[in-house]
């Protein structure tokens, strides 16, 4: 039990060390790595991800807004008149990213800007933002990893085999996942995935079918092209994987923490 | 939203299913059930399902669909149902103009009176209501609330003795204001829209009804209203003026303006009940005829589709005749081979189908919808996985994200531990608009400031980690302003403290910095030039810009990806209680060595883990050993014949803070039994 006086290694805090187990299975399938920004617009966070203005989907995550420059500089002005310029503008208003669901479009569109049309395979890990209270299960800040695939003929079958490929290596061969409808603007069908979880199931990712007005928002044609998408959230992977009940420790920078990993 | 078994049956002749296999039918085809208790499920119905699922029927719709029971009443499926007409016996009728057909899509209105005559005992009706954590106001109030939430269409009735003039819905005008039911005033924007009389608001449309026409124990007579309004309009209003209740939830959803008139039938047949349930088995109530403004009639959507389509997405054949009964359950009108030539373009060859969608699956608009449709209520668990064929392999890594994860691995060969800090703090350049906590007023302008706190929190606990030296590093993003804009640059931090002071190296954590800098940049084959460096003492903390730099170079070889990472590691909890330290020095003859081996060149070690044997049977006498977390030999030198081993202890418990008093008779036991070898403390 004595320590001894070796030379001591680092270690990688295990969310990157989730995100490259992850990349690792993706990129053998033929995924790219994609990133985005953490200061997202409107337009890129929602409406082109099919979530309309004024619309009920937009409650389904707690944005963090942010106050535009202008917002700054009537400090004081009367609230109307902050509200105008807010809506006259609408789709430049800033935010701090809900979703890596965000970089598809990005993705998608820089590749038709540079001419090139899809096949695409993209997995995008980053950090988002949610405005909710903390507590041990919800964090302001968490990773996702995004996962995009568009060919000519995409079903809710390769996205099965693709997610499965990447639970088995996670959790070990005998992994099974499953699927149950939900609703996510962007895709349709929209499912939930669970994850055999010891004796009970644990709901782990959001996916589903390219929603046909995602492509149209990023210049592709629907009628050509079809795609899946996905979205891990990271920290409840390493929850899950580690048996650590509180997220607040992945941002603790707490060493008793990180180094274990 | 909470739903009743006892109110869902009422739908349905034969026995439903009992609400736990109801909540297993849901989960894996309609929705999430989030609780169950006694005969009420707590079911989330998202924004697609809540055209039709914020209420009793859509559920019940939901039910039939699943387990082929059928309805027992007509859901307004493709027509208008026939809720009994009660019969008009009065000719007053409410004059009602809409000044704007976008937003007020539909409007009825009816009076009824002898209102005052009914009892207030509404036993069945209030109990449902209680039951899904609703509260029970007036036979009036709680029968509008119960169409509410039976048929998902929000109605309102207003003192009609109190109405003055003709109704009108229209736009509210600047500065106008209103008492609502809560008893407070609201000032509203032309944005806005209200139900009015000549002599102004009695309603913020869609929102909540005004005070002056309540209805009151001493009201007489009632204008019946159901109505219809548009989504965005009527969600723009609530959220400004914070008034989300469960009307304008019903209405910011979207439902079809075919069900106001199927509101107001329902409400007006549930009030007639009511009175008829009296003594003299006869109607009390005398209603006037039903006005119906509705401007732009509803359409139904038609969606065309080739049924091999659905399979195909789906990724697994579904027959066609369950694809047909499928579509029969969800009320959907199937017509085959009638789809036009331009609509066949969008599919490849053979069958195509019209399928003509009930009014109120607004959330039914194109053939990805009838995908997802055929698949959940057939069940995904058919779809069987395989892999995509890879068909594609560009395997680009962004420049700035191969060099970071790069720079990962070189710090932590270099003994830095990377973490994650928060991107949110107190202040910054660029704010929140509306923070919910002081410290997520901004975005962070540096990675230093946290880097620092996070450094010193793990000195302290640097004896529990066995740790002589702290050495800690972030990559993350700082937000700055840029002209009327922003800029967003990703950040290397690095931090380190020697914790035990050595001689010759009063600025250890500088030097820490630049060795791991310069493996960086052998392993890079660049500079990464430092932007600030802190270092007070034995502590440093350095910025690094990474994009700048890595966008100047970035260069790199694909083939030296390498991202497959082994990991088998298995996390323990750590204790969040504070530890006590304790050092023991113990001076043993070197003699002793040789109770068993009796050589001179016994060496220290053996000796060093005899005694740590002893004192681990005086922590075991006093059943400590669960709470020693650590231990070390920290210091050994010899003096004549005798031999002093100095260790350190470490206690902690997980669960809770230890005394320094438990800890001194752990001591004891210790000295105990070092004085029983006749061993000397120092």
């Amino acid at each position: 039990m004595l320590d001894s006086p070796d030379i001591r290694k680092g270690h990688l805090h295990p969310i990157t060390q989730t995100i490259r187990e992850i990349c690792a299975v993706l990129a053998s399938l033929g995924f790219e790595i994609a990133q985005g920004p953490e200061i997202e617009t409107e337009f890129y966070n929602f409406d082109a991800l099919n979530i309309p203005k004024d619309h009920p989907s937009r409650d389904m995550q707690d944005t963090f807004w942010l106050k535009s420059q202008k917002e700054d500089q009537k400090k004081g002005n009367t609230m109307s008149a902050v509200m105008t310029s807010a809506s006259t503008n609408a789709s430049a208003r800033r935010l701090l990213t809900t979703q890596t669901s965000a970089i598809q479009i990005r993705f998608m569109e820089e590749k038709i800007k540079a001419g090139l049309l899809p096949p695409f395979r993209v997995m995008a890990p980053g950090k988002v933002f949610r405005n909710e209270a903390t507590d041990a299960t919800h964090e302001a800040q968490f990773f996702q990893l995004e996962g995009l695939l568009v060919d000519r003929h995409v079903s809710l079958a390769d996205l099965k085999g693709t997610l499965e490929k990447v639970f088995k290596s996670l959790f070990g061969h005998d992994s099974e996942i499953r699927f149950r409808p939900s609703y996510f603007p962007f895709v349709e069908p929209a499912l939930e995935v669970d994850v055999k979880w010891g004796a009970g199931w644990l709901e782990v990712l959001g996916a589903g079918l390219v929603h046909p007005n995602v492509f149209r928002a990023a210049g592709i044609d629907p009628a050509q092209w079809q795609g899946f998408a996905f979205a891990f959230g990271i920290d409840r992977l390493i929850m899950l994987k580690y048996g650590i009940d509180d997220i607040r420790l992945l941002y603790s920078g707490d060493l008793r923490f990180v180094n274990q990993f | 939203m909470k739903v009743s078994h006892t109110w869902l049956q009422t739908y349905f002749d034969k026995p439903i299913p009992a609400p736990e296999t109801l909540a297993k039918l849901f989960t894996f085809h309609s929705f999430e059930v989030e609780g169950l208790e006694n005969d009420v499920l707590d079911v989330k119905i998202l924004p697609d399902r809540a055209h039709y699922c914020l209420s009793h029927r859509g559920v019940a719709e939901e039910i039939s669909v699943l387990t082929k029971l059928p309805l027992r009443k007509d859901a307004i499926k493709n027509k208008n149902s026939a809720s009994a007409n009660v019969p008009v016996s009065i000719d007053r009728r409410p004059i009602v103009t809409i000044e704007d057909s976008h937003f007020c899509r539909r409007f009825t209105g009816r009076f009824v009176e002898n209102i005052d005559t009914i009892s207030p005992c509404q036993s069945t009706i209030a109990a449902l209501l209680i039951a899904i954590g609703q509260r029970s106001i007036s036979p009036i109030v709680d029968i509008t609330n119960f169409v509410m939430f039976d048929i998902g269409q929000p109605t309102h009735a207003f003192d009609a003795d109190k109405i003055v003039g003709d109704i009108v819905i229209r736009a509210a005008k600047a500065g106008e204001k209103i008492t609502l039911l809560d008893g407070k005033e609201y000032t509203l924007t032309v944005d806005d829209h209200v139900i009015a009389d000549s002599a102004g608001a009695l309603d913020i449309a869609g929102v909540k009804g005004g005070k002056r026409a309540e209805v009151t124990i001493a009201t007489r007579s009632v204008l019946l209203t159901s109505a219809n309004f548009n989504p965005s309009a009527v969600r723009r209003t609530s959220t400004r003026l914070n008034l989300r209740n469960e009307a304008s939830k019903r209405f910011e959803n979207e439902i079809t303006p075919e069900l106001a008139l199927e509101g107001m039938r329902q409400l007006s047949s549930l009030l007639e009940q009511v009175s008829t349930d009296a003594v003299s088995s006869s109607t009390i109530l005398r209603f006037g005829p039903i006005v119906d403004e509705y401007p732009i009639k509803a359409v139904q959507t038609i969606i065309t589709i080739n049924p091999s389509y659905i399979s195909e997405r789906l990724g697994v054949l579904v027959p066609e005749k369950t694809i047909e009964d499928i579509l029969k359950r969800l009320g959907i009108d199937l017509k085959k081979n009638s789809g036009q030539k331009e609509t066949a373009m969008l599919i490849k060859s053979g069958e195509l189908w019209s399928l003509t969608i009930p009014f109120y699956r607004l959330d039914l608009a194109i053939p990805e919808d009838i995908v997802e449709e055929i698949g959940r209520i057939y069940g995904y668990e058919h779809v069987i996985g395989k892999l995509p064929d890879v068909s594609v392999s560009r395997k680009t890594v962004p420049t700035v994200f191969y060099y970071t994860e790069k720079i990962k691995n070189v710090l932590t060969g270099a003994g830095f531990s990377e973490v994650y800090l928060y991107t949110l703090a107190p202040k910054g350049d660029i704010e929140v608009a509306h923070p919910l906590a002081s410290d997520k007023a901004a975005v962070r302008t540096n990675l230093a400031t946290g880097l620092s706190t996070c450094l010193e929190m793990n000195v302290k606990n640097a004896e529990i980690l066995g740790l002589e030296a702290v050495k800690i590093f972030e990559i993350g993003k700082v937000f700055t302003k840029s002209g009327s804009s922003h800029k967003e640059t990703i950040i290397l931090a690095l931090a380190a403290a020697q914790v035990k002071k050595i001689k010759g190296m009063a600025d250890a954590g500088k030097l820490f910095i630049d060795e791991a800098l310069k493996k960086v940049a052998s392993v890079l084959g660049f500079e990464l030039s430092v932007k600030s460096l802190l270092s007070s003492g034995s502590r440093a903390v350095c910025e690094i810009e990474l994009d700048r730099k890595i966008d100047d170079v970035a260069e790199f070889s694909h083939a030296d990806l390498n991202f497959l990472y082994e990991s088998a590691i298995s996390y323990k909890p750590f204790s969040l209680y504070p530890f006590i330290v304790r050092d023991i020095a113990i001076f043993v003859p070197e003699a002793s060595v040789g109770v068993t081996t009796v050589t001179a060149t016994a060496n220290a070690t053996v000796a060093a883990s005899d005694v740590w044997a002893e004192i681990e049977k005086g922590i075991i006498d006093a059943d400590a050993l669960a709470i020693l977390v650590r231990h070390s030999l920290f210091d050994t030198f010899k003096k004549d014949d005798k031999v002093s081993y100095a260790f350190r202890l470490i206690f902690q418990s997980m669960n809770r803070t230890l005394t320094d008093a438990e800890v001194n008779v752990v001591m004891k036991k210790i000295y105990a039994r070092m004085a029983a070898r006749g061993w000397h403390v120092r």
